[in-house]
């Protein structure tokens, strides 16, 4: 008998059940969690009462634009923008400084936090992330050593070789303005949190930081690999054996670059490095401070039609100012916000991008404004309907075949998701059949030969569902037109029709978004607003470890943690609830038993029993709890929770203390994927 | 402060023994009774390790000078004991060296990045295929209620491996309730079974009366006056049955590209009396017939080493072309070192000197003497021996079984 495999347990594909246009309700706490991280007040879902529907979309176009200008949609612009460039999140929620609110939290006083707070407080263009007039930067008192007086602050020695009178400037956040003809500075790129980041050495020249250029603005992502390579060992043995064989007459000669740049110049490696290099070049007078020197570069990248695009900058302010009017940035920086506040698993038509597109140049690349025309728009309130598997479900499935065919000694295979798959519809059917085959579908994969044993990756049951159905229902391409015949698919999968998925919640990547370590945190702020935030030491010590558990991304694939729930998760936010609860519950709990209860007690909430509540007051308690705590439209059915609690109070609280029965309550409240999700 | 008889009684109560019990909760390791217990740490550290400062000891070979090679200690401080050679950052390790094997001379082909190089050392993939050994061992053998206890992320490589935080175990107080509040839940509001936030809450509440096991011996720890960190909870998850696998990272700054004299050394010590502290916890904790630590096979790592001469601010540089590991407790040859590297001059060079890995030839299974049949000890190689030294259990597959494994490892 073996351990149980736990992680495999959590292998469940992302298929949800709900269909057709949100409620309103569902639809304003969705708006409101996506720009604040917080639901809205209770007085905002009674306003929904009564509006037609030309009055609804009038209130939630003014709900969006007055989200937009909440302190909270910055804060979590911050944090996005940080994932987006893969650097560490920060453990305190942005907007909040506990000694001086007029600022955003200490962690992000850096100019390449200030630099993403102004642009979205200000409603500034997207570009400006690029390409700024003033450099925002955090200067503190300064200080004297060593006979020396300099400026404190995080980006004071950053910026020490451009600036030279910083230490004349006033403590607090000065804009340095830049010339327009300043080619030293490119936005974040030119920040100490970017440099320190993507740190560089001589070897690797600057290709870590062109790299998250490219991935970031022209979402063109290369990844650096470590993979066998025959040509590779010969040269490594050649090196190690300088003196062997005949290879010794031109040995160092032939090797040259090996020793400064081999990486660089290997053919399979110039798949990337011809554009790596050119636009590496453009920070190699900087290193881990900004140089007062521009270096010239180079934007050098094939379009999709294969065109080669090579322009040369002066510096990398001009190169950033290139990188803004190429068309592939455009559609790359809307698809971010596509990610962002519409869905991240499934991408707009290119048809639909190219109307978003011209939607994002007309209000003039305005963060704010882009963000407000998007969260109006029906993808963003209405839900697809998942019953059946698409190739949207397939894809991530099919690709992992290709993935692996491309790796170690396999035989290579057309493209899964390129239809029809091998360029024509016979060879279409053909590999559609061999992979029903290969896999077994049509047994659920219990005779399956693919993918092998040994293989890193199996499917689940539940990917297996996922192919069969797909298939079933004609193995439908990305437009929902079928690519096989009904009689094909049922034949291959010995089935009579289309199989019906079953609807499940999941928090992987679907439409409905998961709070991240950071929204908990907000959330719990809002409903529990009497605890103690954040300066408590404690509880930035469960900010940081819910940091840990739910936040940062993977800096390899930028995957975040937070959407594979596990048991770290549930231990994390657990205890989130139960430090908020008890602090607010403590200081106030007047506000969850009523005054006139408490008075009825006779003792300290703390110390009286439960079952002192007088029987008539329980329920009121339990719906005012669910009615504090739940959003209207929030749980399938609040009758169902009700009487839940009610059980749950008269069989497990008798003789728990009246604080300690209500943090259970509000416990088993929170803890919902109800809760958690929007 | 607890004596040491009663600590032996609390621990063989609360340990291995404790994890061999009938009673368990269904998570845990059911076959135990009649299975020896083989658990695995992944001591990981980040910035890269001057590997001739700690695990493969440098004289300098006649013909180089400092310009070749930059050595901040005479060879009389070179540790050689229990058949191992270790310098003076290592030198904690003295007391362990019979129960240790270094492996010298690991290639590790090129510098991808920090990130890139270390997936690659822990996993023996660099292209994102495979997760760390911690996490592949998880999948293919099964976990525990904890899932791999770690002090930071493993990685995973997109796969799903459930993880707990040695914090959490340490910083129970306030968490002490929670699986009893999550059964709670899934009994009076769950809707319905199966939904990822419920298996992890069905996972948690398993896993609770192992939790408790843990926390009280994290506790005993604490009445023996010893002050707990990630270790400890590592110790406890594992001889109380909540994890199978382990990883520790132990962080100190080794990135020295500049002022790499001296202050490497004290960063590189610090972790090596980490990692002597993590082996001296694993031994006093009894298991079966043996100790913790005879149940555990340990592997050390850092993503590369760097290179063997100052850069012009004083610093050492990353290297790719040599790294070391260290190998200690069950499954592995000990006392020994396998494989080694070599200084080529830059006099042989034409340029800048390399400290390069000597080539392995796996036919001989030894170091090759020339070109021809060599190959390397690369990190695929090392983790293949993993997967001997557990059995090749079903399922491990991180690189394929036609990697040759590196045989003198085994015991």
């Amino acid at each position: 008998m073996k351990w149980s495999r736990v992680g495999l347990l959590m292998v469940v594909p992302s298929v949800l059940c709900l269909a057709g246009e949100l409620s309103p309700s569902q639809r304003l706490r969705r708006l409101s969690m996506h720009l604040k991280g917080t639901p809205p007040p209770a007085a905002e879902f009674e306003a929904l009462g009564g509006k037609t529907a030309l009055e609804l979309e009038a209130f939630f176009r003014e709900k969006s634009r007055g989200y937009l200008s909440n302190p909270a949609h910055v804060g979590k612009m911050v944090t996005r923008v940080d994932e987006l460039l893969r650097l560490r999140t920060l453990s305190a929620l942005p907007e909040v400084n506990a000694s001086d609110p007029s600022l955003p939290a200490a962690e992000a006083l850096n100019m390449f936090d200030l630099s993403v707070i102004e642009l979205v407080k200000g409603n500034e263009s997207w570009d400006r992330l690029l390409r700024s007039p003033a450099v925002p930067v955090y200067l503190g008192p300064s200080v004297t050593a060593g006979g020396f007086t300099f400026q404190s602050g995080v980006d004071a020695s950053f910026l020490a070789n451009v600036f030279s009178d910083l230490s004349q400037k006033p403590v607090g956040v000065n804009f340095l303005s830049l010339e327009p003809s300043d080619m030293r500075f490119a936005g974040v790129l030119t920040s100490g949190r970017f440099f320190s980041r993507y740190s560089t050495t001589n070897l690797n020249k600057n290709r870590g930081r062109a790299a998250a250029v490219f991935r970031t603005f022209l979402c063109d992502d290369m990844r650096a690999v470590v993979e066998p390579s025959v040509q590779e060992e010969g040269e490594l043995l050649k090196k190690a054996f300088p003196e062997g064989g005949g290879s010794a007459d031109g040995y160092h000669r032939s090797l040259k670059f090996a020793d400064d740049d081999r990486h660089g110049s290997q053919e399979s490696c110039m798949a990337c490095h011809y554009k790596l290099d050119p636009l590496g070049g453009a920070f190699i007078t900087s290193g881990s401070t900004l140089s007062d020197l521009p270096a010239p570069g180079a934007l050098v990248f094939r379009r999709a039609d294969n065109s080669l695009v090579n322009i040369p900058g002066r510096g990398i302010g001009e190169i950033a100012s290139t990188i803004l009017a190429q068309p592939e940035y455009v559609r790359c920086q809307v698809t971010h916000f596509w990610k962002w506040f519409i869905r991240a698993d499934k991408m707009p038509s290119e048809a639909r991008l190219g109307e978003l597109v011209a939607e994002f140049d007309r209000v003039g690349r305005r963060v704010n404004d882009f963000i407000d025309y998007l969260v109006n728009e029906p993808e963003f309130y209405t839900e697809d309907d998942l019953t059946q598997a698409t190739l949207l479900h397939a894809k991530p499935l099919l690709q992992r075949c290709v993935s692996c065919h491309t790796g170690l000694g396999s035989q290579s295979i057309p493209s899964f998701v390129a239809f029809p798959i091998g360029g024509s519809q016979k060879t279409h059917e053909g590999w559609i059949e061999k992979i029903v085959g290969r896999l077994d579908l049509a047994h659920d994969g219990r005779g399956r030969t693919m993918p092998p044993k040994e293989s890193a990756w199996q499917p689940s049951a539940e990917d297996i569902v996922i192919l069969k159905s797909w298939i079933s229902y004609r193995a439908m391409d990305e437009a929902g037109l079928p690519s096989v015949s009904q009689a094909q698919a049922n034949d291959w999968l010995e089935i009579a029709g289309p199989i019906t998925l079953t609807p499940r919640r999941t928090f992987r990547r679907t439409f409905r978004r998961y709070v991240s370590g950071q929204d908990i945190f907000r959330l719990l702020h809002e409903k529990f607003p009497s605890a103690p935030f954040p300066k408590a030491e404690d509880l930035q010590i469960l900010s940081i470890r819910n940091r840990a558990v739910f936040g940062d991304p993977n800096p390899f694939d930028g995957l975040l943690v937070y959407e594979n729930v596990g048991p770290g998760f549930v231990k994390e936010f657990g205890k989130s609830v139960s430090y908020f609860a008890a602090a607010d519950i403590e200081s106030g709990p007047a506000s969850y038993l009523g005054a006139e209860v408490l008075k009825t007690l006779g003792g300290a909430p703390k110390e009286v029993r439960w079952s002192r509540i007088p029987r008539n007051s329980v329920r009121p308690i339990i719906q005012s709890l669910i009615r504090r705590f739940v959003d209207p439209g929030q749980l399938a059915s609040p009758q169902r929770v009700e009487e839940a609690l009610d059980r749950f109070q008269a069989k497990k609280l008798q003789d728990a203390s009246v604080v300690e029965a209500l943090k259970r309550m509000v416990f088993l409240l929170l803890m919902q994927e109800e809760f958690l999700a929007y | 402060m607890m004596k040491r008889r009663e600590f032996v009684s609390h621990a063989t109560k609360m340990g291995c023994a404790y994890a061999v019990a009938t009673t368990l909760p269904r998570w845990a390791w059911a076959a135990a009774p009649t299975e020896t217990p083989h658990y695995f740490v992944l001591v990981r550290t980040f910035g890269g390790m001057d590997v001739t400062l700690g695990l493969d000891p440098q004289i300098l070979v006649p013909g180089a000078d400092e310009k070749d090679m930059f050595v901040e200690y005479r060879p009389d401080e070179i540790t050689e004991t229990g058949g191992l050679r270790l310098a003076p950052a290592a030198k904690s390790l003295a007391t362990h060296a019979a129960d240790c094997l270094i492996v010298n001379g690991v290639m590790m082909r090129r510098d991808a990045g920090h990130e890139v190089n270390s997936a690659y050392m822990i996993s023996g993939r660099g292209d994102a295929k495979a997760a760390s050994v911690p996490g592949e061992l998880s999948l293919a053998r099964g976990e525990g209620p904890f899932g791999i206890m770690s002090s930071s992320g493993v990685y995973s490589a997109g796969k799903p491996i459930s993880v707990s935080s040695t914090q959490d175990l340490l910083v129970q107080a306030e968490g002490e309730n929670l699986p009893n509040w999550v059964e709670e839940r899934l009994e009076f509001l769950a809707v319905e079974k199966g939904t990822p936030l419920e298996l992890a809450e069905q996972q948690l509440v398993n896993g609770k009366e192992i939790a408790l096991a843990a926390q009280k011996m994290v506790e005993g720890f604490k009445k023996e006056g010893q002050t707990v960190d990630a270790r400890h909870a590592i110790a406890a998850a594992l001889s109380v049955g909540g994890s199978r696998h382990a990883q520790l990272d132990l962080s100190a700054s080794l990135d020295t590209h500049s002022n790499h004299a001296t202050t490497h050394l004290q960063a590189q010590t610090q972790i090596w009396e980490g990692v002597a502290g993590l082996f001296w916890l694993f031994k006093r904790i009894p298991c079966g017939e043996g100790s913790l630590f005879d149940h555990t096979t340990f592997m050390v790592a850092s993503e590369w080493s760097r290179t063997p001469y100052l850069n012009a601010a004083k610093g050492k540089d990353h290297n790719p072309f040599t790294n070391s590991v260290l190998f200690a407790g069950k499954g592995i040859r000990k006392g020994m070192v396998v494989g080694k590297s070599r200084l080529v001059t830059r006099k042989q060079t034409g340029t800048l000197a390399d400290h390069i890995a000597a080539p392995w030839n796996y036919r001989e299974q030894a170091i090759a003497q020339g070109p021809q049949g060599a190959s390397f000890i690369y990190p695929e190689n090392l983790v293949r021996t993993l997967g001997e030294i557990f059995g090749n259990p079903e399922g491990f597959h991180p690189v394929p079984s036609s990697v040759p494994f590196v045989a003198p490892i085994l015991k």
